[in-house]
């Protein structure tokens, strides 16, 4: 028996491998009114995870998963999958991929609706139209030419093509828009549902009715006399009551109004190329910002005239918190704004660090900076006047660790919930708003990533090869769930059938 | 447990075995290669006979048992890409571990005392288990494969048979064929190759 260790040692060989793809990527995951959908792209599948229950495998049928995306309305996710077939004689369905020719290969791309843990729409996608985005509501879903991605079968590729897809009537079809969209602002009606979209294109704007499938866009925003010229949309705005699109261009200080009822085009001039822009719907305006002036022009959609405020410095970040307008320049500068337009009242916080990221509560109570450069510090903006009706416009700078690697928001009763992960770091910091607590949290693990759950709570990513996740309450309560990657891992990719 | 074949044997007409082999199974499934190593990993193991016939023409038949084990064991490193570059993940380090057992004849034919062309027919299972480690996690699973391997080739026994106890090697290949081991939701791994094994040991 003494020989047995040795016999067993012997025995054993080794090798190393590197797998074409990852196992799971914590990059794409979609979280969900049930659960936490994660891709594993190299076996082709699609998990739901929830906080103690087991993994629950989708069902994909023979198509493997290629990408997932959130549905903005938390009902499920979007996958991409990839049927294979094969039209060589000598080849079935079943039989491994790689026995099939090249010219034998045919490949059936796939949109699929997952929810429940369960696939309930399925729409055929040209492998070319392989960017996707969803209206808000998610309704609608419209998919656009990748120009770098590969045609297969060697057929032509319209560059023109769009695709809709009516993701809860089923309905899809083809519109043929401008060249090389890349844009697509969703135009809804006064319910507030998706009607009709504004689709941006060199030269074009075309807005186009999902409501009734038709090959053809309503109109069509010609953004050039001069077929010889380039006109490059870089930004988007459409007014509340929906009449109005306003377009900025890339490069240029000219900005586009769109009247969309009366298909008419106007150029208001501004005093610059739009860093960015924001549309404050109480306050029926339009706000631009520009990285190369210290100045804010607010834009009325009445008679598009412009307001000026003068700040200190350009920005290139706007964004809308419970009414009020923070403006910061990510990168570079150590001011934020925060303007109330119903007040006129502005704020100016001068922060410690230059700021990197900037995110709001979602009440707009608060607001964090993490600095530009890998400090280990974040910085605290209150953005909700005090009992003496002032805005403290103090930043208050927080030492930790090691640099913030993300954050996120959940709120429940009690108020508002802030989790900061630290790199490379177990530890993490929750901070309780409006009361104001600080503590810390052990996390079981190196994070990568944090989200909010649409049903409260926070999921955070671990790198580990065999998947890992933990679902934390706002009390920093965690549940874990991991090695989540086994379904079809030891399958190989097999040729499709036919569908009946 | 192998004691009843030598209670089936006639008293000298034939020889038992007892073997010390060392070999191997080139497992030809891809998923096996992929996680677990390029496969043809050393298979060590036991073989026990009882002689059950040896007619006066040469012609001897042996029932007999063996077990071996094969282990492959490697390193995983998926990877991605993204807008940034080429992500890795962390290496997952892998084993697969098949212990095979066997149960049937061997057929030979006895050439001066000394040589014995053989042929082999087994019944076979292959428990299958594989292990996969990252940081503290680790994941794990088992399945069976039933089968049936069949080997050809020949012994050598020095000094020849009519002493009452000799030393015997053997040099034989062939196929096993078994079913894929099941492996849960994983999907399966086939254990099935080209098998070549060379032993040593105790002819009684």
């Amino acid at each position: 028996m003494r020989a047995l260790p040795l016999l067993l040692l012997a025995g054993c060989g080794s090798g190393s491998t590197w797998l074409d793809g990852a196992l799971w990527d914590p990059s794409r995951v979609a979280p969900a009114d049930d659960g936490l959908y994660a891709l594993l792209p190299y076996a082709g599948g699609v998990v739901r995870l929830r906080p103690g229950a087991e993994p629950d495998v989708v069902d994909l049928g023979d198509a493997r998963a290629t990408d997932l995306q959130p549905l903005p309305d938390a009902s499920g996710a979007l996958v991409r999958a990839r049927r294979t077939l094969c039209e060589d004689e000598d080849v079935d369905p079943g039989d491994p991929v790689d026995r099939c020719s090249l010219d034998g290969t045919v490949i059936d791309d796939r949109l699929l609706r997952v929810s429940g843990a369960a696939v309930d729409g399925s729409w055929s996608i040209r492998p070319e139209l392989s960017r996707f985005q969803v209206s808000p509501d998610g309704a609608f879903a419209v998919a656009l030419v990748d120009p770098s991605a590969h045609a297969y079968g060697g057929g032509l590729v319209d560059l023109t093509a769009m695709r809709v897809i009516d993701l809860r009537a089923g309905a899809d079809w083809d519109v043929s828009i401008g060249f090389g969209a890349d844009r697509v602002e969703f135009l809804h009606d006064a319910a507030g549902a998706g009607a009709g979209a504004l689709v941006l294109s060199r030269n074009e704007v075309a807005q186009v009715d999902l409501t009734i499938p038709s090959p053809l866009p309503d109109v069509t925003f010609p953004l050039a006399l001069d077929a010889g010229a380039s006109v490059v949309p870089s930004d988007v705005r459409v007014t509340p009551d929906g009449e109005y699109a306003l377009i900025a261009i890339q490069g240029s200080s000219d900005l586009y109004v769109l009247d969309l009822p009366g298909h008419a085009i106007n150029i208001l001039a501004l005093r610059g190329a739009p860093s960015a822009m924001l549309t404050d719907a109480s306050g029926d305006r339009t706000w631009v910002a520009y990285r190369g002036a210290a100045a804010l022009d607010a834009i009325d959609h009445a008679r598009f005239d412009v307001e000026t405020w003068t700040v200190d410095t350009g920005f290139d970040r706007l964004l809308q918190r419970d009414g009020a307008i923070i403006a910061y320049a990510a990168g570079s500068g150590t001011a934020v704004w925060r303007i109330d337009p119903g007040a006129g009242v502005r704020t100016e916080f001068q922060l410690h660090y230059p700021v990197g990221e900037l995110r709001v509560s979602p009440d707009g109570g608060f607001a964090l900076t993490t600095p530009r450069s890998a400090s280990p510090a974040f910085e605290l903006l209150s953005l909700r006047p005090g009992a003496d009706g002032r805005i403290d416009d103090r930043a208050r700078p927080f030492g930790v660790d090691a640099p913030i690697a993300d954050v996120a928001f959940a709120e429940d009763a009690a108020g508002t919930s802030a989790i900061l992960l630290q790199a490379g770091r177990t530890e993490a910091y929750r901070l309780r708003w409006p009361e104001l607590s600080f503590d810390e949290i052990e996390l079981p693990g190196d994070p990568l990533a944090i989200g909010a759950m649409p049903t409260g709570g926070f999921y955070v990513t671990f790198d580990d090869a065999l998947g890992r996740v933990a679902f934390l309450d706002a009390d920093g309560t965690s549940t874990e769930v991991s090695g989540f990657v086994t379904p079809d891992l030891f399958r190989e990719p097999t040729i499709a059938g036919e569908e009946e | 447990m192998w004691a009843w074949l030598f209670l089936l044997a006639p008293a000298l007409a034939a020889r038992h075995e007892l073997t010390f082999e060392a070999g191997t199974t080139v497992i030809s499934d891809p998923a096996a290669s992929t996680w677990f190593g390029a496969g043809g990993e050393p298979q060590l193991g036991l073989r026990i006979g009882g002689a059950v016939l040896q007619h006066p023409t040469g012609f001897g038949l042996v029932v007999g048992g063996a077990w071996g084990r094969q282990a492959q064991a490697g390193y995983v490193t998926p990877s991605y890409s993204t807008l940034d570059g080429e992500y890795l993940q962390s290496d997952i380090r892998t084993r697969l571990l098949v212990d095979r057992f066997g149960l049937g004849l061997r057929a030979d034919y006895d050439v001066r005392g000394v040589f014995f062309p053989l042929v082999r027919a087994e019944a076979r299972l292959a428990l299958v288990s594989w292990r996969l480690d990252e940081s503290e996690l680790g994941l794990r699973g088992a399945g069976v494969a039933p089968g049936g391997r069949f080997t050809g080739g020949f012994e050598v026994m020095i000094p020849d048979r009519a002493l009452p106890v000799t030393v015997g090697f053997t040099l034989e290949a062939g196929y096993e064929i078994d079913a894929p081991a099941k492996l849960g939701q994983l999907g399966t791994i086939d254990p099935s190759g080209p098998v070549v094994t060379a032993g040593g040991g105790l002819r009684l």
